[in-house]
């Protein structure tokens, strides 16, 4: 039996494992977009646990080699695209991104960063 | 396979990196942009194939590449993300010699990655039958209970008790502390009373509008 309104998350929270997150916040509905909060139930893919119903029964497994590495190359990718300006940053040293880096044993950036998020605004229409 | 449930003839003269380039940015521009792997990998993964069609790649881009594609492939929210990385697997591995224009010697040493993770799946589940069966009869003797009714709560279903295992480790949890817990901390109005839980269906209206 699964549930409607219940993710996995309150299950990892009680059980004190560590789920990274980046786009969860108390104040919002949970939203699925940084998948950090990927666990593995046994399935064919992980899922994110921030909005997976949670099922009687289920075996969640929050730190497996999959999920792991899923994990670092998502934060990889973040951390590719943020401006890495922190001592000029107003949330530095309170910084959720800082912290999951951190937590995760980040190390570099291996991607060749070409296009940046300037280079996609879309200019087409002047309402834009 | 190249893209979602279609067929594209190439002739054999054509470049297949610049087929898997394109494909980057098809999924760049297509990407709704909600979650991270897609939005950002397929940005990333047309920028590591301009490296190499610069001639300027060397075999840790083509094993970056592998893991991009993993992690696309298991990261991404919906089929999008999920799908696009197929055929650069597939150029990975069956058209590796596409990249010995670019790179001399192509090959992919450490591809052990996504056929090792999908490997391990199917051999546990040949093979370690033994295990999934413990696993099951774990759970059965561990059977959800069904707690009493509230007075207050005439006429709806019984509160249920959900038995998860997180890493091994048994966790009991009522919905209704569940659903508590999801709003903790979340104070739309603050400073003014809560809404009493007189009954569950109010309450998570309360859990909704949050």
């Amino acid at each position: 039996m699964c549930h409607p309104l219940v993710a996995i998350t309150p299950a990892t929270k009680a059980a004190d494992a560590f789920v990274p997150t980046l786009c969860n916040s108390d104040a919002l509905e949970p939203y699925g977009a940084c998948r950090m909060c990927m666990v593995d139930i046994g399935g064919r893919k992980p899922v994110a646990a921030c909005h997976a119903p949670i099922q009687d029964g289920m075996h969640i497994k929050t730190s497996t080699p999959l999920v792991d590495r899923l994990r670092k190359n998502t934060l990889e990718l973040v951390i590719s695209d943020h401006p890495l300006d922190c001592l000029g940053c107003p949330a530095n040293q309170r910084c959720e991104l800082q912290t999951v880096a951190a937590k995760l044993g980040f190390r570099e950036v291996r991607h060749p960063v070409t296009t940046t998020r300037e280079g996609w605004q879309d200019s087409s229409h002047p309402f834009f | 396979m190249l893209g979602h449930a279609g067929v594209v003839v190439y002739t054999d003269e054509v470049d297949l990196v610049h087929i898997g380039r394109g494909l980057m940015r098809f999924c760049a521009v297509e990407s709704c942009g909600k979650c991270f792997p897609c939005r950002l990998g397929s940005v990333r993964g047309a920028d590591v194939f301009d490296k190499i069609i610069d001639d300027q790649g060397d075999q840790d881009d083509l094993e970056l590449l592998a893991e991009l594609c993993e992690t696309m492939q298991f990261g991404s929210l919906c089929a999008l993300g999920g799908g696009i990385p197929t055929p650069i697997h597939n150029l990975l591995t069956t058209f590796i010699g596409a990249f010995s224009r670019y790179i001399p010697d192509a090959k992919i040493q450490n591809f052990y990655r996504i056929t090792q993770t999908s490997l391990q799946k199917t051999r546990l589940r040949m093979t370690d039958a033994s295990s999934i069966t413990s696993l099951k009869t774990k759970s059965e003797t561990a059977p959800s209970k069904m707690l009493p009714l509230h007075p207050s709560m005439k006429g709806a279903s019984p509160r249920k008790e959900f038995c998860v295992f997180v890493d091994g480790k048994e966790i009991r949890l009522s919905e209704d502390s569940m659903i508590l817990d999801a709003t903790k901390g979340c104070d739309p109005h603050p400073g003014q009373k809560r809404l009493k839980q007189s009954s569950r269906t109010d309450f998570i209206g309360v859990f909704r509008r949050t």
